[in-house]
């Protein structure tokens, strides 16, 4: 069910954006070289929201344009110099020793698998195209060795499906298409979708089921300072972490998966209104 | 001691220190000891020439930040490094790395856990009580 939610949900924000991509190269076409194309329907589209008084004009089009082409490069370049800065955080961070003798165990490829000297318990997946786990020695200080097991294989299902890479296109999407609101709740869904798949993947290749996976995680959040007094508002009940733990309560526990109306039909509305510019 | 204005470029010293405090710091931890800031200048003076007021100012601001400590002795005042230049390195790299790994997040990051402060604390508790109870068992 989650699996097929994911991919359903990456195939649905990737498709909308490839859309509106494409209803953008179509609109430049159309409007700096004059090209027409053959699609009649948009044009009835654009008559009629016209005749609903919806203010369509070119210059407002474009200012849509010009901000998500602005936005897409902002965020390459905010990635490049992250990257950039991670990879120099490693090089000097990084435990040689450390992380052979963690690959070694983990059966994971040295280039997949950095220990990092850090106080603070840090278990990740980073990179795009070559993603790798970064673990801290603060975090193999904290966790029992079969609860470091529990952690890697959580992390490695990331790794194996290039979540980050994913996660990146997603967020990607979500701001530079600000006026689609529904990918912003797509993007929320798939990352809470991808942390229960990895917990699974976690959870059926230890031998001690969830206790290992979840008493590790109990760690890293109480060491991290979660929330000691309720929240005011139960609005994050379903955030990531907490579908997880009710997850790990109960393996049949299901979050609700109904996106909010309001969003949607501004979503569709906006879709629509691009096809009608295309 | 959290500098601010970290540089990620360049190497050594260079990336906490602008260049004429890199060369202080360095003077000052060859030197294994207390120098006064005459005592600095002259060996400054060996690759360049550096004013003593100058000299002073840098030293002095180093001081302010808390990475030098200065102490009176008969007429003039004698300068030291608080850290080592081991232990310096090590704690500039544990605040970059907290630094990196909580706050400048990235959009290709997957992390074991975050957004802390969603965190319901009674499901919490409720995973405390099982995980107990999972361990009593076996």
């Amino acid at each position: 069910m989650w699996e097929a939610r994911s991919r359903w949900l990456l195939a649905a924000s990737l498709s909308v954006s490839a859309f509106v991509a494409a209803q953008m190269a179509m609109f430049v076409l159309k409007v700096v070289f004059r090209i027409r194309l053959p699609f009649v329907l948009f044009d009835y589209c654009v008559a009629w929201f016209r005749y609903i008084g919806f203010p369509i004009s070119l210059p407002l089009m474009s200012a849509v344009f010009v901000s998500t082409l602005a936005v897409c490069a902002r965020q390459l370049v905010r990635e490049a110099v992250f990257t950039r800065r991670f990879a120099g955080m490693l090089r000097r961070t990084a435990d040689a020793r450390l992380s052979r003798r963690y690959a070694r165990r983990f059966g994971l490829d040295l280039r997949r698998l950095t220990i990092i000297r850090a106080d603070a318990p840090v278990a990740m997946t980073v990179g795009f195209l070559r993603p790798r786990i970064v673990l801290s020695t603060g975090l193999l200080r904290m966790l029992e060795p079969a609860e470091l097991a529990a952690v890697v294989a959580h992390e490695r299902h990331h790794l194996r499906r290039r979540d980050p890479l994913a996660l990146f296109a997603l967020s990607l999407s979500r701001t530079a298409l600000w006026y689609v609101p529904l990918l912003g709740w797509a993007e929320e869904k798939y990352k809470t979708a991808i942390e229960v798949l990895a917990d699974r993947h976690a959870i059926a290749s230890s031998n001690g089921g969830a206790k290992e996976l979840g008493s590790a995680l109990l760690k890293l959040l109480r060491q991290g300072g979660a929330a000691k007094v309720p929240a005011a508002s139960a609005s994050f009940a379903d955030a990531s972490v907490n579908v997880r733990i009710r997850l790990l309560l109960d393996p049949h526990y299901s979050p609700s998966w109904r996106p909010p109306v309001a969003a949607t039909l501004l979503s569709f509305a906006v879709l629509v209104l691009l096809a009608a510019l295309g | 001691m959290k500098l601010q204005n970290f540089k990620f470029h360049g190497n050594g010293l260079e990336r906490f220190f602008g260049p004429l405090e890199a060369r202080i710091m360095t003077a000052l931890w060859d030197a294994e000891g207390e120098l006064t800031i005459k005592e600095v200048q002259q060996a400054l003076n060996k690759d360049k020439e550096m004013s003593f007021n100058t000299v002073m100012t840098v030293m002095n601001r180093l001081v302010d930040k808390g990475i030098l400590s200065k102490k009176a002795v008969s007429k003039s005042h004698r300068y030291r490094p608080v850290l080592s230049r081991e232990e310096f390195l090590e704690a500039q790299s544990k605040e970059l790395t907290f630094e990196l790994v909580q706050e400048f997040g990235s959009r290709a990051v997957v992390h074991m856990v975050d957004a802390l402060e969603q965190v319901d604390p009674d499901l919490l508790d409720q995973l405390e009580r099982q995980i107990k109870q999972l361990k009593k068992e076996r």
